[in-house]
């Protein structure tokens, strides 16, 4: 593991006492929500040919929160093409968004997420061998687990947790296996994962420890870049956060053809850029976009291939 | 993800003692009538999302 300048960097913000007891009574109802539910409803597994694969440290699952299911499909579908197969039961409101056949991402509407009632979030879930085992490693690597572990049927078994930052992701051994990491993204599907970040050192340690993820710095221009990877594959990235007024969490990118072409759509379905395509930065072709509901999301136009 | 002021740690610290008090308070319901990015005053600015950010500055994404 290269852990780069940041060897020994620390740091853990001293005031979150408080603010994990609170948000974690959201955070149970998103993973027991689901189990609770599922006696009575379907969740697909996330692969529909399942394919007895576990490839630990990849982001294999994504679930948004907000305030409003129903806005929130209109925005995504008519951003992205995608579909939805709404699941109702008692209060919880649940939906799975498909692409083309394959389910890619649930939205949920928690009662609240993390202390919040109309928070807006994506939270991505990691691929691990044993989902009780990662969250030991969690809480003795000074992150905390904020809901789960559950056993889904049909998905497997998931948990929720924040990393040392309050940075939250997701752990799921999957009952289906784990898709397949060797194919390229389609576009308007996730092809990627980045951690916004105070202390790059603590980020490398904690999710090497916790997901057995290896990372390296890679300096840019633009500032130093992380690069999480896992079985000789790269799985996601990390950078400092660039601002004052942010906090640390996973934004998740997902491609497409046309990043003007998105970002003028995004405007239209009443979305904000928080991330103008600009020259500087990946010659203009990656944009942050917020979502009316005010969950973020990276969109990145990419022509290349893994 | 929220966004908090420049301030730092300390104000960081009097925002969520002060979500803490709304939410004891049972105005939860206030708090999602001012979703959808809206922003509420609470001892200070509590961005709900990432409504009204705005990266101004050079940042390093996109590292695929």
């Amino acid at each position: 593991m290269n852990h780069g300048s940041y060897a020994h960097e620390s740091g853990r913000p001293g005031s979150r006492g408080l603010r994990r007891g609170l948000f974690g009574l959201g955070a149970v109802v998103l993973v027991t929500g689901l189990s609770a539910c599922s006696g009575s409803i379907e969740v697909p597994a996330i692969n529909p040919t399942p394919t007895g694969d576990v490839n630990p440290g990849q982001v294999v699952w994504h679930e948004i929160v907000t305030p409003d299911v129903a806005a929130s499909q209109k925005f995504y579908g008519g951003l992205f093409g995608w579909t939805f197969r709404t699941i109702k039961s008692d209060g919880f409101d649940y939906s799975i968004a498909m692409f083309g056949p394959r389910p890619i991402a649930g939205f949920l509407r928690p009662e609240n997420w993390r202390g919040r009632t109309a928070a807006a979030e994506w939270v991505q879930f990691f691929s691990v061998a044993d989902v009780d085992a990662a969250l030991e490693r969690i809480t003795a690597s000074g992150g905390s687990v904020i809901g789960g572990p559950e056993n889904v049927p049909q998905r497997g078994r998931m948990a929720l947790a924040e990393d040392t930052e309050g940075a939250p992701f997701g752990v799921l051994r999957s009952t289906s296996g784990d898709p397949d990491d060797t194919i390229d993204p389609p576009h308007n599907n996730f092809m990627w994962n980045e951690l916004w970040t105070n202390d790059m050192g603590a980020a490398a340690r904690f999710y090497d420890a916790v997901i057995g993820l290896e990372s390296e710095v890679r300096p840019r221009q633009d500032g130093d870049y992380l690069l999480f990877s896992s079985d000789g594959r790269r799985r996601a990235g990390g950078f400092r956060i660039p601002q004052a007024n942010i906090e640390p969490t996973w934004l998740p990118t997902v491609r497409v053809s046309d990043i003007k072409a998105t970002v003028a759509k995004a405007r239209q379905l009443g979305g904000e850029i928080v991330l103008e395509p600009r020259w500087d930065v990946v010659d203009g072709r990656v944009a942050i976009i917020a979502d009316p509901q005010g969950a973020a999301v990276t969109v990145r136009q990419w022509e290349g291939s893994r | 993800m929220r966004a908090r002021d420049a301030g730092g740690e300390n104000m960081k610290k009097r925002v969520s003692g002060g979500r803490a008090l709304w939410l004891a308070l049972g105005l939860a319901a206030f708090l999602t009538a001012c979703g959808g990015g809206a922003y509420m005053s609470v001892g200070g600015t509590i961005p709900v999302g990432w409504g009204g950010i705005h990266v101004g500055t050079s940042v390093p994404i996109g590292g695929w």
